[in-house]
């Protein structure tokens, strides 16, 4: 009885060790900006964060907090210009940090366009004052705390 | 049926429809990136990203997915769906007194949504319903009212 309970203490290490998770692809994770991107002052390539808004659970077990980073980038983007022509912005985010360390390969992506102005300048212009076709449109803005809907790709073991 | 009939009950079926395929597409999203696998699900998404924010936190979960339509526009297309059912299946209010309580239901819920009274999805759904049944009874009120004095049905 003795030498089986100590066989037994002897495997609690080893069983608290192997909390190892399988995160399945295909598992939704909410993400939340954490600062605005403006059309007209980021770059493609530039790179974006944003936090894990509700931690991931697996079998009770943890495996990406809440608050954990994701990494992305920006990776489209027009410009706003003359003649009402109006910002657009496609960011894409591509990782985010498990309890572990282990990144974990996402999907989300965002397309931010602002509000076209084109017409109504050209009507403007023609109608009341070719001035108008200086008017410049609005930049695409994705605020700060805009929530989006991350999608994780293939099968990833983590220990939660 | 009557043109009167007619013409009173085709104006709200016409915003049952629309209502209908959101709604279906909303479920459709979830069911499919859960039940069949991601991108199952991504079109119905796409579909609606025009129409919600589609914040998946102020959104009902299916099969561990958001509806791709938040807490809010699900009971607002709910509400339509309703109150176009309730409007087809009953003689339907037509009186200026519905047309009031129309407004004042649909208003009462734009205003709520705007100064954000509701927490919770159930909550953020309820107003979303309450306006959506206010705004089927506006329309259908109003229309009733503005086919009266366009004398296009008679008065009794």
């Amino acid at each position: 009885m003795k030498r089986a309970m100590i066989f037994l203490l002897a495997l609690l290490p080893g069983i608290a060790l192997s909390a190892e998770v399988r995160l399945p692809g295909g598992t939704a994770i909410v993400l939340t900006t954490t600062s605005s991107i403006n059309s007209d002052t980021s770059s493609v390539g530039e790179a974006v964060t944003a936090t894990v808004t509700t931690a991931v659970v697996i079998d009770g077990v943890t495996v990406i907090a809440s608050g954990a980073q994701a990494t992305g980038t920006v990776n489209r983007k027009e410009d706003s210009g003359m003649i009402g022509q109006s910002g657009k912005l496609t960011v894409e985010f591509t990782s985010v940090l498990a309890v572990d360390g282990t990144s974990v390969p996402i999907v989300a992506t965002k397309t931010i366009e602002a509000k076209d102005e084109v017409a109504g300048t050209v009507v403007v212009s023609t109608l009341l004052c070719p001035l108008a076709l200086l008017n410049e449109g609005d930049a695409a803005i994705l605020p700060a705390g805009t929530q989006i809907r991350a999608i994780s790709i293939g099968d990833v073991t983590i220990n939660g | 049926m009557s043109y009167k009939k007619t013409l009173l009950a085709v104006g709200p079926s016409i915003f049952a429809f629309p209502a209908l395929i959101v709604l279906a597409a909303a479920v459709a999203a979830p069911l499919g990136n859960g039940l069949l696998g991601y991108p199952s699900g991504e079109r119905f998404y796409a579909f609606l990203s025009d129409i919600c924010h589609q914040f998946p936190t102020r959104s009902f979960w299916l099969f561990d997915h958001p509806l791709a339509i938040c807490a809010r526009c699900t009971g607002g297309y709910l509400g339509i769906t309703a109150g176009v059912l309730a409007v087809m299946l009953t003689k339907g209010p037509t009186g200026r007194s519905y047309l009031a309580m129309g407004a004042a239901l649909f208003v009462a819920a734009v205003l709520e949504g705007y100064i954000g009274l509701s927490d919770g999805n159930i909550w953020r759904a309820i107003s979303g319903f309450v306006g959506g049944y206010g705004l089927m009874l506006l329309i259908r009120s109003a229309s009733a009212v503005l086919f009266l004095k366009l004398r296009l049905i008679p008065n009794h």
